[in-house]
C-alpha cells in the first residue's frame, strides 16, 4: 500500500492514484493556502499570501489582476519553478514538491516573454521544443504543420523569431507550448502589448484546445475585459486572492448600480470631474 | 517508460541543445570573435607590439678625458645594438638626463682610465642604471657587464696581458637565450584566450538566458538542469578547443615560437585547463543571473587574474609572497606553468604532472560546487 | 440615484441616463475602492498656461524612420492642438513608440518634418525644454535613491531655484500621496506609487507640454483611473498631452487620437468618429478594438484587391 502524499482535502474530490494507473483528477490544479515571499535587499517582498483555489476541468480560467498581484509568481510555482514557501500544490492529481519532473511532462507553459530565441528561426525553435519534449521524429511533421496551419504561420518558417512582429513571435511561443499537446495549458500574460487582432486570434486557439483537445487552460493577464471571455476568473489583488467565480457572477454584485450617461452641450471632462466629486459615485469614466 | 526511451529521450533532449547552441555560436559575431579574431590581435600585440627585451636602450657616455682607449670603449657600447649611445660633458649632465629620463643608464669613464685599467683596485668605470623598472634595469646591467668584459678581454689580449678576474662569469640564459620576449609571452596567451571563453563567455551566454527569459520556458520541458548545462557548454568546450589549435598553430608558423614538447599533452592539458574554466564561468552565470553582472564578474575574477597573476606576463617568483600565495588559486597560473614548458622546454615530466594534478583538483573542486548551485528551479 | 447635474452650463443641456451591465473593470474598482480611502482632490497646475496665438502646438509632417531595412514609421503626419489631450494608440511594435521618441527629440527622423511649439527638439535649447515634460515608459527612475531624492534631481535637472525646488517638492508631496514614502527607495515602491513618482518627476517645472509614454502599463485599475483624473485636470488647466498606450479603452480620454500598425496610422479623429467607421448592422456599438479589427481587415480586403488589379 502506497503511502498518501499529505493533501489538504478540498470539497471537491482529488484521487490519488494508488495503482500506478494515470486516472485523470477532477481538479487539474489545487492549490492549498499557497504562500511565497522573496528577498530584495533587505526587504522582504511579500508575492502570494496564503492562496488557495482549484480549477475545473475543461474550462479556461483567468488570472486577473494588476502587476504584482502575484500572478506571474503563482504561475511559476504551479509550472514547478519555484517551490512556495507554505502550502501545498497539486497539478493534475500529482504533488508538485515531490513529482516536479512528472508534471512537467504534462503541461505547457508560456512565459511573459514567450520564451522564443531571437536569433533561431521559427523552424529551428519548434525543433527545440519538440525535442526538449520528447516528441517522436515520426509525429513531427504532422504536428508542426497542424501547429502552423492554427496560427497561420505557414510562410515564414525560416525567419529569424527576432524579426516577427509581435503578434506572431506570440503564437509562435504558444506553438512552442504546445508542440506536444498537455494536459494543463498556463499562459502567463499572452496579450499584452499585442495588437486586438492577434489578441481575439490567440483566443480562438485557446478556445479550441479547451473544446477539441481538452486542454485545461489558466491564463493570466492584465487586461480586465479579457475577463468576461473566461469561464471562470480568479481576480488577485496584492497577493491576495479576492474571489474566484464565472464573471457573470461577479458583475451581479453590481447590478443596477452602473449607468451610461449621455450629456449634449456639456463640456464631457468638466462634466467627468463633477460627477467624481459627488459622494454618492464610486466611480466615473469616460466610454 | 523504459530504460532504452528514457536514455533516447535524455539524448534527444540534449542534443537539441547542442543543435540550438551552436546555431547561435555561428550566428553570434561576438563569440566568433573572441575565437578566432581576438587570438590574432592579441599574438600581433604581444609578438610584435609589446617588446619586454633590452634593445635600443638609450644610455649616457660620459668620457672625462678622451682617449684611444675610452674611444675603442664607447665605440663597443655604439656598435652594439643593445644601447643608443649619446655622450655627455659631465655626470652631473648625465645625472640630470637620467632623472630626466631621456637616458636608462649611463657609463661613466673616468679621468684615471687608462691608467686604472688593467689594475685590480678601483674600478675606472662607473655605471649608473634606471632602476624603475627593476627587471629591465637587471637586464640593462648585465649588458653593460657583458661588453665590458668583453672588451676588456679584447683590450687586455691586445696589449699582450692576460686578464685576471677572481671569477670569470659566463652568462647564458637557458630555454631563451635571446631573451626574446615574444617566445615567453607568447604560450601564455593561450591561457589568456582560452579563460576569456570559458569564463567570461559562457558566464554572459548563461545569463542571458536569464536576461531573456527563455531560461523559464526551457526548465519546465522535461529538460533537466544537467542536460541543460551540458547543453550549453560542449559546443563552447569545442569552440575553446578550435581556438586553441588555431593559437598554437598561428604561434608557431608565423611568430615562430619552438615547440619542443607533445602534442598530445598539449591537447589534454588544453582540456583540462578548458574545463576548469567553464565550470568558473558556469558558476559565475548561476549567481549573477544577468549577463551584464557575469561579464564584470568574470573580468574581475578570472580574466585580471589570469593576466596579471597566471605567469604569462609577470613573474611569479618576484611577487610579494603573500601575492604568491594567491597565485595557487589562479588556475590559468598551473596552465601557463605547462604551455612555457611545453613550448620551451619539452615534455618536463615533474612539472607537467604536478601542474596537471592541480588543475585537476580544481575541476574537481568546481564541479562539486556548481552542482551544489544548480537545481531545476528559478531560485 | 443622480439627481442634478452641473447647473454652471449656460447653453441648453441634456442629459440621459440609462442603466447598462457592469463590465469587469468596474467590479474591480468597486472591490478596490472599498478598500481603499479616498483619493485627496488638490490643483494639479499651479499657474495659468501660457497663451499663444498658435492653436497646433505639434506638427508632424511625412514622417519616416527606418532602421537599415526595416521601416518602422512609414509616412505620417497628424496636428495636435492647444490643451487637448491627444493619444498614440497601437500594438507594440506598431511605431507609435518611434514616432514619440522623435518627437520628444530622442531619436532623428529619417525624414519629414517634425515641431514642437515651433521647435525642432532634437536642435532646441535647454529654453524649449523647459516647456516640455517627458514620463518615460516604465517609469524610468532612480530605483537606487529615494523619492525625495528623485523629487529633488528632477526639480534641479529642470533649473528650479531653490524656493521653488521646495514649493514643487511640497506640491508633488501632497498631490500624489507620496508624503509616507518619500524616504522610501523607489524601487521598493508599489507599481502604482512608482507610477505617481514618475508622473510628479515630469511635473515639476510646470510644463506646457506633456509627453507621456505607456504611463498605465500594468497598473491597476484604481491607479488607472487616478491617473487619467489627475491628466484630465491638467488638460482642464490648458497643458497639452500627448499619450502613447497598447490599451484600446484608452482613446475613449483623448480628445483626437491616431491608431498606429506596421508604421501607418490606421485611422485618425476623435474616439466617436473612429467607433463610427466601425458601425455595423452586427456591430451597434463598437469599442475601440472592435473599430481596430474592422479597420485592419477592411485594410486587408483593400490591400488585396488592390493586388488583384
Amino acid at each position: 500500500m502506497r503511502s498518501l502524499q499529505p493533501v489538504t482535502v478540498a470539497n471537491d474530490m482529488n484521487s490519488q492514484s494508488l495503482t500506478g494507473l494515470e486516472i485523470k483528477p477532477e481538479t487539474p490544479l489545487q492549490v492549498s493556502s499557497v504562500s511565497k515571499s522573496f528577498q530584495s535587499g533587505t526587504r522582504t517582498i511579500t508575492a502570494l499570501k496564503e492562496v488557495s483555489f482549484s480549477l475545473s476541468r475543461g474550462e479556461v480560467t483567468g488570472l486577473i489582476g494588476p502587476d504584482g498581484a502575484g500572478k506571474t509568481t503563482l504561475m511559476r510555482l504551479v509550472a514547478n519553478l519555484l517551490l512556495p514557501d507554505s502550502g501545498h500544490i497539486q497539478v493534475l492529481g500529482m504533488d508538485a514538491a515531490t513529482h516536479g519532473q512528472a508534471i512537467q511532462a504534462s503541461i505547457g507553459y508560456m512565459p511573459q516573454s514567450f520564451g522564443l530565441y531571437e536569433d533561431l528561426t521559427v523552424q529551428e525553435n519548434l525543433d527545440l521544443y519538440a525535442n526538449l519534449q520528447g516528441v517522436p521524429l515520426a509525429q513531427r511533421k504532422a504536428r508542426y504543420d497542424k501547429l502552423m496551419k492554427m496560427t497561420g504561420r505557414q510562410a515564414f518558417t525560416q525567419r529569424l523569431a527576432g524579426k516577427l512582429s509581435g503578434g506572431m513571435k506570440q503564437k509562435l511561443g504558444l506553438a512552442c507550448a504546445l508542440v506536444r499537446t498537455p494536459s494543463l495549458l498556463l499562459l502567463d500574460e499572452p496579450t499584452v502589448g499585442v495588437d486586438p487582432v492577434s489578441r481575439r486570434e490567440l483566443w480562438d486557439i485557446v478556445y479550441h484546445q479547451v473544446q477539441d483537445e481538452g486542454v485545461d487552460v489558466l491564463m493570466s493577464t492584465t487586461y480586465l475585459d479579457e475577463a468576461e471571455r473566461c469561464h471562470e476568473v480568479l481576480l488577485m489583488h496584492e497577493g491576495k486572492l479576492l474571489g474566484q467565480d464565472k464573471p457573470a457572477t461577479f458583475s451581479k454584485t453590481l447590478s443596477g448600480r452602473t449607468y451610461q450617461l449621455q450629456a449634449k452641450g456639456v463640456p464631457y471632462r468638466r462634466l467627468l470631474v463633477e460627477l467624481e466629486q459627488r459622494p454618492d459615485i464610486l466611480d466615473a469614466a469616460l466610454g | 517508460m523504459n530504460k532504452a526511451t528514457a536514455s533516447t529521450t535524455t539524448n534527444r533532449r540534449l542534443w537539441g541543445m547542442i543543435i540550438k547552441e551552436s546555431l547561435q555560436i555561428m550566428r553570434d559575431p561576438s563569440s566568433i570573435a573572441i575565437a578566432f579574431i581576438l587570438p590574432v590581435v592579441l599574438l600581433f600585440l604581444f609578438g610584435y607590439g609589446v617588446s619586454l627585451d633590452a634593445k635600443h636602450v638609450p644610455v649616457g657616455l660620459v668620457i672625462e678625458q678622451p682617449n684611444a682607449a675610452t674611444a675603442s670603449l664607447s665605440g663597443a657600447f655604439e656598435h652594439s645594438e643593445y644601447f643608443k649611445t649619446s655622450y655627455f660633458h659631465s655626470i652631473q649632465k648625465a645625472e640630470m638626463a637620467l632623472d630626466a629620463r631621456r637616458i636608462d643608464g649611463i657609463i661613466w669613464l673616468k679621468n684615471n682610465f687608462s691608467k686604472q685599467l688593467l689594475s685590480a683596485r678601483e674600478p675606472p668605470i662607473a655605471v649608473r642604471v634606471n632602476g624603475v623598472n627593476s627587471n629591465q634595469a637587471g637586464i640593462t646591467q648585465g649588458f653593460i657587464q657583458g661588453v665590458w668584459i668583453n672588451w676588456l678581454e679584447h683590450f687586455a689580449q691586445g696589449q699582450g696581458r692576460k686578464l685576471e678576474m677572481a671569477v670569470q662569469m659566463e652568462q647564458r640564459v637557458w630555454f631563451n637565450p635571446a631573451l626574446t620576449s615574444t617566445l615567453f609571452l607568447v604560450p601564455g596567451l593561450v591561457a589568456i584566450i582560452m579563460t576569456l571563453i570559458g569564463s567570461m563567455l559562457t558566464s554572459m551566454v548563461v545569463a542571458r538566458e536569464w536576461d531573456r527569459g527563455t531560461m523559464e520556458a526551457i526548465l519546465v520541458t522535461p529538460l533537466h538542469i544537467n542536460e541543460f548545462l551540458a547543453g550549453k557548454l560542449i559546443p563552447y568546450f569545442i569552440l575553446g578547443m578550435f581556438s586553441m589549435v588555431f593559437t598554437v598553430t598561428l604561434a608557431i608558423w608565423q611568430f615562430e615560437v619552438p615547440f619542443r614538447g607533445s602534442f598530445w599533452i598539449l591537447l589534454l592539458a588544453s582540456m583540462l585547463f578548458m574545463l576548469v574554466s567553464l565550470a568558473i564561468g558556469l558558476l559565475i552565470s548561476i549567481l549573477s543571473k544577468n549577463q551584464f553582472v557575469a561579464g564584470q564578474v568574470s573580468i574581475i575574477v578570472s580574466f585580471l587574474p589570469a593576466f596579471i597573476l597566471s605567469g604569462f606576463i609577470f613573474d611569479i617568483q618576484s611577487m610579494p609572497d603573500a601575492i604568491q600565495i594567491i597565485t595557487h588559486i589562479v588556475p590559468a597560473r598551473y596552465f601557463v606553468a605547462i604551455l612555457q614548458t611545453l613550448f620551451l622546454a619539452g615534455d618536463v615530466w615533474p612539472v607537467l604532472l604536478s601542474n596537471m594534478g592541480a588543475l585537476l583538483l580544481m575541476l574537481f573542486i568546481f564541479t562539486v560546487i556548481v552542482r551544489k548551485k544548480s537545481n531545476n528551479h528559478l531560485e | 440615484m443622480l439627481t442634478q447635474i452641473s447647473s454652471n452650463n449656460t447653453e441648453a443641456s441634456e442629459i440621459r441616463i440609462t442603466p447598462q451591465p457592469a463590465r469587469f473593470e468596474d467590479v474591480f474598482i468597486a472591490t478596490l475602492k472599498t478598500r481603499q480611502p479616498a483619493v485627496k482632490k488638490t490643483l494639479m497646475m499651479q499657474r495659468a498656461v501660457a497663451q499663444s496665438k498658435d492653436d497646433v502646438i505639434i506638427k508632424v509632417d511625412n514622417l519616416e524612420r527606418r532602421f537599415g531595412d526595416f521601416v518602422a514609421v512609414k509616412k505620417i503626419g497628424f496636428v495636435v492642438r492647444r490643451g487637448e489631450i491627444f493619444g498614440l494608440l497601437g500594438a507594440n511594435g506598431a511605431g507609435k513608440s518611434t514616432t514619440f521618441r522623435m518627437l520628444c527629440g530622442l531619436l532623428p527622423p529619417s525624414g519629414g518634418t517634425l515641431s514642437v511649439a515651433g521647435h525642432d527638439l532634437r536642435t532646441a535649447s535647454a529654453k524649449a525644454r523647459r516647456s516640455i515634460g517627458y514620463m518615460a515608459q516604465k517609469f524610468s527612475l532612480y530605483t537606487n535613491l529615494s523619492v525625495m531624492q528623485n523629487l529633488r534631481f528632477f526639480a534641479r535637472a529642470y533649473g528650479l531655484n531653490k524656493q521653488r525646488q521646495k514649493e514643487r517638492i511640497q506640491w508633488a508631496l501632497d498631490t500624489f500621496e507620496l508624503t509616507t514614502y518619500q524616504n522610501m527607495n523607489t524601487g521598493e515602491l508599489p507599481l502604482g506609487y512608482k507610477q505617481r513618482l514618475s508622473f510628479a518627476s515630469a511635473l515639476m517645472h510646470e510644463p506646457d507640454i506633456l509627453f507621456l509614454d505607456e504611463p498605465t502599463s500594468g497598473v491597476d485599475p484604481l491607479a488607472r483611473q487616478e491617473f487619467w483624473q489627475r491628466t484630465n485636470a491638467l488638460a482642464e488647466a490648458g497643458v497639452t498631452v500627448l499619450v502613447t498606450t497598447h490599451f484600446m479603452q484608452e482613446a475613449n480620454f483623448c480628445d483626437h487620437l491616431v491608431i498606429m500598425a506596421e508604421g501607418s496610422i490606421l485611422a485618425a479623429g476623435t474616439p466617436d468618429e473612429i467607433r463610427k467607421q466601425a458601425k455595423s448592422p452586427e456591430q451597434e456599438k463598437p469599442d475601440m478594438e472592435d473599430a481596430f479589427i474592422y479597420l485592419i481587415e477592411h485594410q486587408q480586403k483593400n490591400n488585396q484587391e488592390g493586388s488583384h488589379e
